[in-house]
Formats: C-alpha cells, structure tokens, sequence
C-alpha cells in the first residue's frame, strides 16, 4: 500500500494491540497520519471546540438566537490545521474520492464512543449540496462520511442554490435565510453529518427545519471542527 | 502477503502446537481466529488462504513424538552401517554423533566411553571420524532409556526431539572403521582447530567462556556455572543469540567501514555470505541461526530496496527453519529464541516511549522474563523473580565487557604477549563475577518452583500476558496494574497448589538398588523423607551425586518442595543415606532422625552439624509427631549386631491406612518385632532389604497381613533382588505388589478414605 497523501509506502508494525486484533491497513502513512490534529483537552460541550468554557461565546449566541436550542450539541473528531485544510480541498474541491477513505475507521470510532446511545433510536442524515454543486464536485462529502455509519440514513434535506458557505462573512451566515427545504419529515432523532463545523450556521439552519417539522432531536457529527 | 508472515508463522504454530498436544481444539481456535480476522475485514484473501495452506502442510509435515514400544530384550548387539549426520562431540568421558542407517531408515545416537588407555590413539580417531563419513560399527543397540521418576530427564524424549529413536553403544572405537567425509566437515574441522589453538594459547577458565560464547560450545564450563545462570535465567546469555551476532555485525561494519577498508555494498555481502559461516562454526544451534538469518535477510532486503516490517523477517526465518528441519520445533533454544525475539519486536514502540536507558534494560528484561517464564518452568522448574534484576545487571556486563573481549581474544591469540595480558585481565575481571554470582546465589535465592505448569494454565498466562502489554501500550495505567496483579496472583497460584491440595502424596522413587521415599501430607503440612540413597563409586570410595542430581533433585523441584521437614535414616549403607549429604547442601532439611544404634561418622556429623538441622536420636517405642504426623519406632529397641538388623522400623499412617517402613531388616528382627506386637496388623508394607530372600518371612507376613507391599529394587541388580521365594509368599498371602525395577516410581495418594497407587509413566 502507498499512502493516499505523499504515496511513500504505508509502513506496517506489529504491535500487542494489533497482535490478536490486526489494525485495519491505513490508507495514510503515519508520518501524514501524525500530520492530522485530533481535538484533544476541555471541550465546548456544545459545540466541540477547543475551549476552557462548557459552553463557549459562540454557542451561547446560538442558544440566544434560537430558544429552544435546535440542535442538541455536535461532535467533531479534528482540528482545522493546515495539513487538513490542504487534504480537504483535495477530496472536496479537486475530486479526490478516495481519500476520504482515509477517515473511515475514525469516523466509525469515534461515533462508536460518542452515539452509541443513540445507534437504535436515531437516523443518520448528511448535508447535502445543491444540485449545480453536486454537478460540479461530482460527490457529496457529507453522504460519503455518512455512508461510514453504521446506522440507517436517510435524505430529506434539499439545498438551494447559492454562494458557496465558504465565501460568505460570519455575518451573513448567520444572518442568511435557512438554504434548506424539507422533503419529507421525520419523527425520529437525527443525527446530521457534514464534513466541517466552522460557525455551526449550516447545521443549526438544517436543525431547526428537521425540529419545526416534528422531529424530536437533533444531533450533528462533523469531522472537523473549523 | 507483506505485513502478514506473522499470520503464516502463527498458523505453523498451531499446528505444531495441535501435533504435540494431539488436541484438535487448539485448531478450531485458529480457523475461528483468521476467520474472525478475515471477515472484519482485517485479512485480505489472499493471506488468509496462504495461512490456512501452510498451517495445513505443517499438520501434515511436523512429526509426532512417537516413542517406541520398550522391547523386551533391552539391548542386542547389532552391526550398522551409516552415514554420520551430525557434528562428532568429543569430551573427556565419551565421543557421541548421530549415525543415519540407510537399512534401518533410522537416526541413532551413537556412543562410545573412552578408556583411558585410548587417549593416545584419540587424534587418530578425531581424523577418522567426520561429519558426512561411511561408517560401519557394532555395539549393543537399544531404545534409549525413558525417564522412571516424576521430574526426571527423559533421555528418550530428548532424543525423540531430535528425530532419533535408537541409540548404540560402542564399547571400544576399534570396532569403528570409516570413510570419507562431507563438504560441511572442512567447517567443522576448522571449528576444531580454531578450538585447539585457542586452549592452547589462553588458560582454562578463559578458554571456558571463549569456548562458550564464540564456538556455542559449553563443554567446558563448569556444571555449577551453568546451574547458575539456568537458575537465575541468564541461559540465555550461555546461548549465542541476537546479541553476540547483533555486536559481531556492529564490530564488522565498524572495522570494515570506518576504517576504510571496504565501502558499504561490499560490507553487506560479506554480511550476508559471512554470517551463515559463523553460525555453523559457532555450533549451529537455533538460536544462532535465528539471528544470523534473520539479520542476512534483512540485509538483502534491504539491498533489494524493499521495505519489509520486521515481524515479517523474524517469521520468514522461522518458517524457512522449521521446512529445513522439522524437529527444530521441540528444541527449547529454538523456541525460547524466537519467543523472546519476537516479543521484542513486538514491544518497540512500548520501549521506543521511554526516555531512561535504564528503564529500557528494565522493560526489555521485565517482557522477556515474562514471555518465558511458563517455558522456564517447564524445562528447569524454577523461577527466580529476582532474575529480572539480575539480568539488568549481568546483561550490560555481557554486552559490553565478556562478548567484545572473547572476540577480541580469540583474535589476538596468535600475538603473543598481548594474548596473555588480556588473558589475564579477563580471569581477573571474570572471576570476581563469578563469585559475586555465587555470592548472590548463596544470599537471595529464593525461587519459585514447580515442574507442573499446566497446558490450561499456560494458554491463561500468555491471555493475560497480551492484555497486559495492550493495556500497557494504550497507557490505561490502573487496568493495567490489574491485570498485571491477576497475572501474578495466577502464577503464584501454580506455584502454591500443593498447598491447597487436600491430597497427600506417598513416593517410592526408582533410584535402582536401593530406598528413598518422600511423604508430602495433605496441603503440604509437612514433608518427609524416609532414606535418601546413592550408589557408590568404587573409584571415588564414596557415593556419587547422581541419584541426588538426577532423580531426588528433580523430583523435589518438580514437587515445589524446598525444605524438607525430616529425613529418616534406616541405617548407615550407601544406599539408603548416601544422596542425605547432598539433600543436606542443597535443601534447608529441618530434622534428621536415625535409630540409637546408628554409628555416626566424623565426616557425617560435620556436614549434618553445618546443615542446621536438628539430629534426633529415636528411641525405641518412641512416638514422634511432627507436622502432626506420628511415627511409631518398634525397633531397633537394642543393639541388633549388623547396621541391617538395626534398621529404624517405622510404623505411621496415612490416610487411615497403615504403613511400616523396615529399611533392610532381616528374618530374626521380623520374629523379635512379632514377638513385641504379636497383633501388628498392616496395610502397607515396605519389603525390607529389597526383597532378599534373608528377610519377608512367611509367619511374617502371615501375621501382619498386608495389602499392598512395596519393593525398592534395581533392575538387573546382582544380587538377585527381589528374591523368588520372596515374591512366592507375598502371592499367596494375596498381597498385592509394587515394585520400582517393572513399574519405576510408585505414587500412593490419600484423600478422606480415597486411597490410590499409580505407577509413574513417563
């Protein structure tokens, strides 16, 4: 195997716990493996992010803005360092399927810890892109991660069409009309995935419909905390 | 494939491990394992199809230990004619190889003790007798003898592990006549030059430990050394391993490199041609091997540009082996080796975490004494916890002192002055840690023993060593602990058994001519000997250390008995107190107890004053409790005349059942003993003075009627024993009969009103 990154050779060593257990073969090499930022000490419980607070500035605005709080809280596995930012765009931007693999066991891990009391109860529901998006990148990120999952999933949110969430101020996002629409409604908890949760704007807008519309809660796992 | 040799090489080990236990489940295991594996998605196909193809061959191809039906005519003279397939061991006593028989289809170790007079024709014989030589010998062909006690070393075994069956005795070399001689013998012959030149030029001590840890070949250390660094677990240190061809490649490379001498490329295939050469001159046992190889194929790997991880070389090489000889497997070099080599690659990353070099010798000592420790107790009965300190210490003195200076010895020893001076400063250095081992030895030996290490028990520890060490490795500190204090508590568990054992244990041990019985009461309350025999060397006019060293030893290791609490002494013959001075030396033995009449020597009383242990002079119809076991004395109750009549004569009981011990009283004792207790009434009786026909009396045994009788006699002793009349009274009193010459050790167990004998089989 050549690593999905800088394709030098994945090295293989054996160690006790992969003794009895062989590890899964990493599509990363460990050098690049070690690249990637795991959040890690006091976290927003709300939110997931990096800070001494349970509930950090930002989140509290969130619960400010819309009473009662539309999503439950999020959970996010890495940070946005710049070895991430560079992997992102290749997958998302510049096509690259397959490395998105490379975070398959981790995803699959971490909800086994973080949702696993939710794993009968809830369905798993991705971001979707708009139509001329989906076009234009050929694959929807936030699908392929919730395809890891070992739940039901289901896609009853549609995107409009508009800029691109990246190119948009703080402000306006926060601010902006819900891009979302309801196909169909669902009557059980939801578990909403997207591949990055920046100011949490895309995921408490897609909440807040799935909550309007009768669902009983809703949950967000995102790969990286931005 | 790459990344999953390990998979392959676990798969030859479950078969073997299926082939020597004979138990299929072991298999199933396996194929549930590589299943489990393979559907989460951990194996690829094409692995696990590879492992279940190989560990399919080896079922097929690894060797049971079939040991042959013991013939009823012991030995035949026979001549042979073979090839000679192994190296040709020469040593004070006796010269031994294997001899491969084409007609026979057969692997036979042959032997032949040296006469004193054949010294001077032993040069002609060393040209003779080669490796890969035609030979054609006579001598008295036999099945080489099995074990005839618990604990004792079964040469039969031994030899089955290696493949050979059938074992002759060569009474003189000139019946010997060869020829001829195989390519693989100029290797040989230039490991006996080598070995000549360097007795000759450095004293004995060095040439000792040149001998050992250059050319593997211990011969000439002493047993005492070798016992030590068995007991203490630095065996490993006597073996050429990892570590002396792991300091061979450094000290190459240093000099051919840095010196200028050669560039890398061509350091490397010397490398890669030079190390197979050394690991035959350095007596090709697996353990050299082991390294040699697998440095050789990492280093053409490497070569080759491709990049494999280690635990795939380390499992290539053990596969590669185990197709070169199937036998290996069985050699405890070989698994010992491979056990710990593999552990350590396994533990890199778990010692790459810590900074302290100190603490790296802890941890690599610490896993490896864990790894072996069931295999430690399997061969040698004993674990010192300790030892892991003490390799902390002996290694690095190893490492960085003896292994570089016998190297360096053995090449300076055409240089003359420079020869002795080294020679000098390494006896000097060494000796004092000799005797600091010794001095170790002497102050804080406290081992664990126990010969009986469970199969079940083993499969737990190694379960719990391996949860230990993920745990450790992912850094949960308290599960860890937990475990590691469950791994602990097992294996202190084994070692206390006996003493939760309600059964109590009474063995006859087969030491041939002669008695020696070792009472373990139930939960091991106390421990008792009655006699402790030797034979006697008439060359030496004394008795030998054999029946100690190599069946009363082994028995009390393999038992876990470390103190005893007393020894009964019939009478004053070899053969019923000769070993009590070597128990005396090597065990802390509470108590001796001899009649008022035995005649006690000088030299006796000395040794048994410096033992420590109490002496007690029995009186007659004394009764004597220890450890609440009452023995009754019903004679001598005067001086009888001959050391025979006086003979202690013991009544105690065990299990309800009761027991007289007679030593080797005669007819007249019987008569007074019947006319003291005219209702002595018994169950078992041990037949005194091996059944000769001057003691049993008829009336005798028609008094006491016994159930059961024991008889402690040698096979095809001269004298007779046990004696046909003998034998004839006891039938038909209906007295049911066991004897050490047909049934070897006899082992009677109590529990409540349980009562069993079992006749050892080995």
């Amino acid at each position: 195997m050549h690593c999905l990154w800088c394709e030098n050779e994945v090295e293989f060593s054996l160690t006790w716990k992969s003794l009895l257990i062989p590890s899964r073969e990493k599509v990363l090499c460990s050098s690049c493996r070690g690249k990637l930022e795991l959040l890690q000490g006091e976290r927003c419980n709300m939110c997931s992010r990096v800070s001494m607070e349970k509930l950090c500035s930002d989140c509290k605005r969130w619960q400010s803005l819309t009473h009662p709080s539309s999503l439950q809280w999020n959970y996010s596995i890495y940070k946005y360092n710049y070895f991430m930012k560079e992997l992102v765009a290749k997958w998302k931007y510049r096509g690259d399927y397959t490395l998105g693999v490379s975070f398959q066991s981790i995803f699959q891990e971490h909800f086994k810890v973080h949702f696993n009391h939710l794993r009968k109860s809830a369905i798993a529901v991705p971001i979707p892109l708009s139509h001329e998006r989906l076009k234009e990148r050929g694959f929807n990120q936030a699908q392929m991660l919730t395809e890891f999952l070992p739940i039901e999933s289901c896609s009853p949110l549609e995107r409009l069409h508009g800029e691109k969430q990246s190119k948009k101020t703080k402000k306006e996002r926060i601010t902006g009309g819900n891009p979302f629409k309801l196909k169909e409604t669902i009557k059980k908890q939801v578990i909403l995935v997207d591949d990055i949760y920046t100011t949490g704007a895309t995921l408490h807008q897609a909440a807040r419909l799935l909550i309007d519309s009768g669902c009983p809660a809703v949950y967000s796992y995102t790969l990286i905390r931005g | 494939m790459k990344g999953y040799w390990h998979i392959a090489a676990f798969a030859a080990v479950s078969s073997a491990l299926t082939v020597y236990f004979n138990n299929y489940w072991l298999y199933v295991g396996f194929i549930c394992w590589i299943f489990y594996v393979y559907g989460s998605k951990r194996l690829r196909r094409f692995p696990l199809l590879a492992s279940i193809i190989i560990s399919l061959f080896f079922f097929e191809y690894l060797p049971t230990l079939s040991t042959p039906p013991q013939s009823s005519s012991p030995e035949e003279i026979l001549t042979l004619t073979g090839t000679i397939v192994s190296q040709v061991n020469w040593t004070e006593k006796k010269v031994d190889f294997v001899l491969h028989s084409d007609s026979l289809d057969q692997k036979i170790e042959t032997v032949s003790f040296l006469k004193e007079q054949a010294n001077d024709h032993i040069t002609h014989w060393k040209t003779k007798l080669r490796y890969g030589a035609v030979c054609e010998l006579t001598g008295r062909f036999a099945v080489p003898e099995s074990s005839r006690n618990p604990g004792q070393f079964n040469h039969q075994l031994f030899l089955a592990k290696k493949g050979i069956s059938y074992q002759i005795v060569v009474d003189s070399l000139d019946t010997i006549s060869c020829d001829g001689a195989s390519f693989m013998d100029r290797f040989y012959r230039f490991r006996d030059l080598l070995q000549g030149f360097i007795s000759q030029t450095y004293k004995k001590d060095s040439t000792a430990w040149i001998f050992a840890l250059v050319f593997g070949d211990d011969s000439m250390l002493s047993k005492t050394m070798i016992h030590l660094f068995q007991r203490w677990s630095l065996a490993h240190l006597l073996a050429i391993s990892g570590l002396h061809v792991g300091l061979i490649v450094g000290f190459v490379f240093f000099l051919l490199i840095k010196l200028g001498m050669t560039t890398k490329e061509k350091t490397q295939w010397i490398i890669i041609f030079g190390l197979p050469v050394y690991a035959i001159l350095a007596g090709g046992e697996p353990s050299v091997w082991r390294a040699s190889l697998m440095i050789c194929l990492a280093v053409g790997l490497a070569k080759a540009k491709l990049r494999y991880p280690l635990t795939d070389v380390i499992s290539i090489v053990f596969l590669f082996l185990l197709i070169v000889d199937k036998y290996i497997i069985y050699q405890v070099g070989f698994q010992m080796s491979f056990l710990v080599a593999f552990t350590l690659v396994l533990s890199k990353s778990w010692l790459a975490k810590t900074p302290s070099p100190f603490f790296v010798l802890l941890k690599i000592s610490f896993i490896c004494q864990l790894v072996l420790l069931p295999i430690q107790f399997l061969y040698f009965s004993t674990f010192h916890p300790l030892s892991i300190l003490i390799n902390i210490l002996v290694v690095p003195y190893f490492t960085l002192f003896v292994i570089p200076t016998v190297f360096i010895m053995v090449i300076f020893s055409p240089v003359p002055f420079i020869s002795t001076v080294i020679d000098f400063i390494f006896t000097f250095i060494h000796k004092g840690f000799e005797k600091l081992l010794i001095v170790i030895d002497q102050v804080a030996y406290f081992p664990w023993m126990t010969g009986n290490f469970p199969m079940w028990s083993a499969f737990l520890y190694y379960g719990l060593l391996i949860l230990f060490m993920v745990l450790e490795e992912k850094q949960k500190k308290t599960n860890a602990f937990i475990c590691g204090v469950g791994l602990t508590v097992m294996v202190m568990i084994i070692v206390a058994r006996p003493y939760f054992s309600p059964i109590g244990k009474v063995t006859m041990l087969d030491i041939g001519q002669g008695d020696a019985f070792v009472i373990e009461l139930p939960y091991r309350r106390g421990v008792f000997m009655i006699d402790a025999g030797a034979t006697y060397s008439f060359h030496d006019r004394k008795p030998t250390e054999s029946v100690y060293n190599n069946i009363i030893n082994p028995f009390l290791t393999y038992r876990g008995i470390q103190s005893v609490d007393a020894v009964f002494i019939s009478h004053e013959d070899v053969d019923h107190m000769g070993s009590v001075g070597y128990l005396l030396k090597d065990r802390s033995v509470k108590r001796i107890v001899v009649s008022d009449q035995y005649e006690l020597k000088m030299k006796e009383l000395n040794e048994w004053m410096q033992a420590k242990g109490e002496v007690i002079r029995i009186k007659p119809y004394q009764l004597l409790a220890i450890k609440g076991q009452t023995f009754h004395l019903l004679s001598p109750t005067r001086n009888l005349g001959t050391p025979n009549e006086n003979s202690l004569v013991i009544l105690t009981e065990f299990g309800g059942e009761r027991w007289l011990f007679t030593g080797d009283i005669g007819e007249n004792t019987e008569e007074k003993l019947l006319s003291s207790f005219p209702n002595l009434s018994i169950d078992v009786l041990k037949v005194a003075h091996h059944g000769s026909n001057t003691s049993t009396g008829a009336q005798f045994i028609k008094a006491i009627q016994p159930n059961d009788a024991l008889i402690s006699v040698g096979r095809h002793n001269m004298y007779g024993h046990p004696a046909e009349e003998v034998l004839q009274v006891l039938k038909e009193e209906g007295v049911r009969i066991f004897r050490t010459d047909t049934d070897r050790a006899i082992q009677y167990q109590y529990h409540g009103d349980k009562r069993v004998f079992t006749k050892y089989k080995p």
